[in-house]
């Protein structure tokens, strides 16, 4: 009963929501290049001359009615359409703006687009879906998102971080663990797992060859200690990886595996994706603290910024708030210019470095005219003239 | 292992129940189909079975019931049994013969990740996939599709389009450890499609 109360606490507590944040950004690029990836031979995958026209959906469907806003579109114009608004989808998601709204109709298409042929996806399209539910119902656009700069520099945002309910990382954490668990399970059904040779099996798959092995690989006793192995790291995965002392090291294994997994096998995505989850076994606080440390070990590209007297509270707050690795010392200063200098030696630069060492601002690059305009809208000063004009 | 509520806040009860059901959902889906030994009639419950027993309850009673619609309909559904319960042991992949109405003959290449290029084959993967997934006799629906595309592929002339078209899988089995597994691969043609050129030409011209 004690257990069953303390698991309820774990799922159902409050903390920071950087960890959301954080996985939303890459867990939404990593789906984007992988929907970019597929996209090449659309021609192929989502057309009535492909290999897969929807009559041959409805026979893959069954009995079963399922979701997809794709089902009866034979025009591939419009599937093209809707493939690129879910990019679009994805974009918006991982630079966190319109969060709720971008991250539900991420889900939406990706939902119709596996559907629409599912017959071409691998693992790592199937833990893309997964998530990706968590990520639309979570508070993701909370932290590490353009909503939240936004709302900072409008005044809208609470200055802290507030905590939120963190059930949908909760699920994260055990959906990655069922993956691990469940094949585990479903390996201990299979004779060559059992007998230690499994491995020896799929290295000889060409279909699947990627970078060549040594010889040895494929001998034993190497072929039993991968065979095990790989069952070791799946099943800590699936169990250890809750305790927090053996965390970093069930989680290094993990990475282990991937890595040879994406070294050697030719399974796009797959090694990213899932190992790209790995975030959420983290607490937020964790994660800014990882932030904050890696900022320590480039101290040396620190600025010191004395900004316009006039500057407003809210984006100064969003300025603070973009800078996650604390590169930028923001300080108010007495005339109506921005001064930056570089906090060692004390040389004057542009305002130009502060943008490069805050990552919240990065999405500006694409436009940088917006980033001047940003900082001269920034103050009293210049709302003033606005509305004097 | 919890980090404690700072603000007093609580999760609504309705949430937490659908975060509990769907968590059910997602294990009990995700769990593997009980070996045949207790599927069978006259098999016996035995502890040591026990385990079992459980997923054979969980399949017949759960994942076969109303409730697999709201894993199966909405996109919840998945499955983790990567080279699970054994590993793949046979490298396959596909071609086919193309015949057109002069009697020539070609063969269409599909796309087969050894001959490409270590950053090609990472682009067209999808297409080993969808061979997986299309060659079992099980899926023989899908052989028409996949032969009307490689004919559509292949017309290059009004005049002389695909009349006939074969698709064969080449395949070789990986043996054991200690023997050598062969070079060569067996070459089975499994379906022949006889073109619909009209439907064909539709198809080019649209």
């Amino acid at each position: 009963m004690r257990a069953l109360r303390s698991f309820h606490q774990w799922m159902f507590g409050y903390g920071s929501p950087v960890t959301l944040g954080a996985f939303r950004i890459i867990f939404a690029s990593l789906t984007f290049v992988n929907l970019a990836m597929v996209a090449i031979d659309f021609d192929a995958w989502y057309t009535e001359n492909g290999f897969v026209p929807i009559e041959l959906l409805h026979r893959w469907n069954g009995g079963m009615p399922r979701f997809g806003l794709l089902d009866h579109v034979t025009n591939p114009h419009v599937t093209a359409v809707f493939y690129g608004l879910t990019m679009l989808a994805a974009l918006l998601t991982a630079v966190g703006l319109f969060t709720r709204v971008s991250s539900i109709a991420l889900l939406v298409g990706i939902i119709s687009i596996h559907h629409r042929n599912p017959d071409i996806l691998h693992s790592g399209d199937t833990l893309v879906r997964a998530m990706l539910v968590y990520i639309a119902v979570a508070p993701s656009g909370a932290s590490c998102s353009l909503d939240r700069l936004i709302g900072l520099w409008r005044g809208t945002a609470p200055k802290e971080l507030e905590p939120v309910s963190l059930w949908p990382q909760r699920m994260m954490q055990l959906q990655i663990a069922i993956v691990y668990f469940t094949t585990v399970w479903q390996k201990s059904f299979g004779d060559l797992w059992l007998n230690g040779t499994a491995t020896h099996y799929v290295l000889h798959l060409k279909e699947f060859d990627r970078f060549p092995i040594p010889g040895f690989a494929d001998h034993q006793p190497m072929v039993a200690i991968t065979t095990y192995g790989t069952l070791l790291i799946e099943l800590a995965m699936g169990t250890l990886v809750f305790s927090k002392p053996l965390r970093k090291w069930v989680l290094i294994g993990g990475l282990l595996l991937h890595g040879g997994i994406e070294y050697r096998f030719n399974i796009p995505m797959f090694a990213f994706i899932i190992c790209s989850c790995y975030i959420t076994f983290y607490e937020g606080d964790e994660v800014a603290g990882w932030f904050a440390r890696l900022g320590e070990r480039f101290k040396k590209y620190r600025l010191k910024v004395a900004a316009p007297a006039a500057l407003k509270e809210g984006p100064e707050l969003a300025l603070e708030a973009a800078d996650p690795l604390h590169l930028v010392n923001y300080t108010r200063g007495a005339g109506d210019d921005w001064v930056v200098e570089q906090e060692q030696s004390g040389a004057k630069v542009s305002t130009f470095a502060v943008l490069k060492r805050s990552m919240g601002l990065w999405p500006l690059v694409v436009f940088p005219p917006a980033w001047g305009r940003m900082l001269s809208s920034s103050t009293e000063r210049q709302e003033a003239a606005v509305s004097a004009d | 292992m919890a980090e404690q509520p700072k603000n007093k806040r609580k999760v609504h009860w309705a949430i937490m129940v659908i975060v509990y059901f769907h968590l059910f959902m997602v294990v009990s889906w995700t769990l593997p189909h009980p070996p045949a030994r207790v599927m069978r009639k006259d098999a016996h419950f035995s502890l040591k079975d026990a385990p079992n027993y459980l997923l054979k309850y969980n399949d017949k009673e759960i994942k076969s019931s109303f409730l697999a619609y709201y894993m199966g309909s909405t996109g919840f559904w998945q499955y983790w049994d990567m080279f699970s319960p054994n590993p793949a042991t046979r490298d396959s992949w596909l071609d086919a013969i193309v015949e057109y109405k002069d009697g020539t003959k070609m063969v269409y290449k599909y796309p087969r990740m050894y001959d490409m290029s270590i950053f090609e084959k990472y682009f067209k993967e999808r297409y080993r996939k969808f061979a997986e997934n299309a060659i079992p006799d099980k899926d023989s629906y899908k052989w028409p599709a996949i032969a009307r595309r490689v004919a559509y592929l292949s017309d290059k002339d009004d005049t002389n389009p695909p009349v006939k078209v074969t698709l064969r899988v080449h395949y070789v089995d990986v043996l054991p450890m200690g023997q050598k597994t062969p070079e060569d691969y067996t070459v089975v043609p499994f379906f022949v499609y006889r073109v619909d050129t009209e439907r064909l030409y539709r198809q080019v011209h649209g």
